[in-house]
């Protein structure tokens, strides 16, 4: 019983040192330090039936497998993740919103930055709290056409179209009668009104 | 889990259940990765995955995986190379 027992410990130490160089791989390592699996070895090299060669196979390849297959699907996921963000910020950066665009010319920055910036903002507002209508207009013939008007009736139009007032408020605020306003706001808008029609009578014959 | 990774995958190339458990298997890598991308986009991404891990299981050779003594085999003739 004991010299049985001592061949069988000899003949798994005989083979441990012969695949001693193999010990150090890792998977190889790992898979005797699972428990069961160096009990599974003795008993192969004890009896070494196909049965239990079989056995031992497929025990290491069930532990293998786990272990590269799950290596393998990690690193997919892992990097098709990345592909999509890569793919992502392509798609986000060939199509941008309007605000989000660079702007031409050496312009630096988005035109969101430059909407947001105080420099741009104080550009907009020259004449913020200007009560004077010609403050306001952009056209050229409107602007000439309102120097061409009284100060009474530039005042009209500012408290109109400024303050939004209509004719009856401004006749209490200028205390006049509605009626009078009325009139007055009436000729006021077609001289300018003349004024324009003028100019682009005149534009279209240069054209 | 009841069943191997090993059966399941095996399984996966004819039967939906197993490649849809090997999937839930893996869902918290998939989480985990939804982490780097932005909140609107998380929900493609997760889709976009799934789609490409049923490719890599369904197409994974599981046949390939050498046995024990296959693999002492190929380890012995790695060694041999180096030696050469």
């Amino acid at each position: 019983m004991n010299d049985l027992y001592n061949g069988y410990d000899r003949s798994i130490d005989r083979y441990l040192e012969k695949i001693e160089k193999h010990l150090q791989n890792p998977i190889i390592k790992s898979f005797f330090e699972a428990p069961g699996n160096l009990d599974l070895l003795k008993e192969v090299i004890d009896n070494p039936t196909d049965l239990l060669k079989k056995k031992l196979d497929d025990t290491f390849r069930e532990f293998y497998f786990k272990i590269r297959f799950t290596t393998y699907l990690s690193q997919a996921i892992y990097f098709n993740a990345i592909n999509f963000d890569k793919k992502i910020k392509l798609f986000s950066e060939r199509n941008l919103t309007i605000l989000d665009k660079p702007l031409k010319g050496d312009h630096e920055g988005t035109l969101i930055d430059v909407l947001s910036s105080a420099e741009w903002k104080d550009k907009q507002d020259v004449f913020p709290a200007s009560s004077d209508i010609s403050d306001h207009l952009t056209s050229d013939s409107l602007f000439y056409g309102a120097q061409l008007l009284t100060d009474n009736q530039r005042q009209l139009l500012s408290l109109a179209y400024i303050y939004g007032l209509n004719d009856s408020e401004i006749a209490v605020y200028l205390n006049k009668s509605q009626q009078a306003v009325s009139r007055s706001h009436k000729k006021a808008l077609s001289k300018l009104r003349e004024v324009i029609e003028i100019d682009r009578e005149g534009r279209g014959l240069g054209d | 889990m009841i069943e191997s990774l090993y059966t399941l995958v095996k399984q996966s190339r004819t039967d939906n259940n197993s490649l849809v458990c090997v999937i839930d298997i893996f869902s918290p890598k998939i989480d985990h990765s939804l982490k780097q991308t932005k909140q609107q986009f998380r929900e493609d991404l997760s889709q976009e995955l799934k789609i490409k891990l049923l490719d890599c299981i369904r197409n994974y050779e599981v046949d390939n995986i050498p046995g024990y003594f296959q693999m002492i085999e190929l380890l012995e003739g790695r060694i041999e190379k180096s030696i050469l």
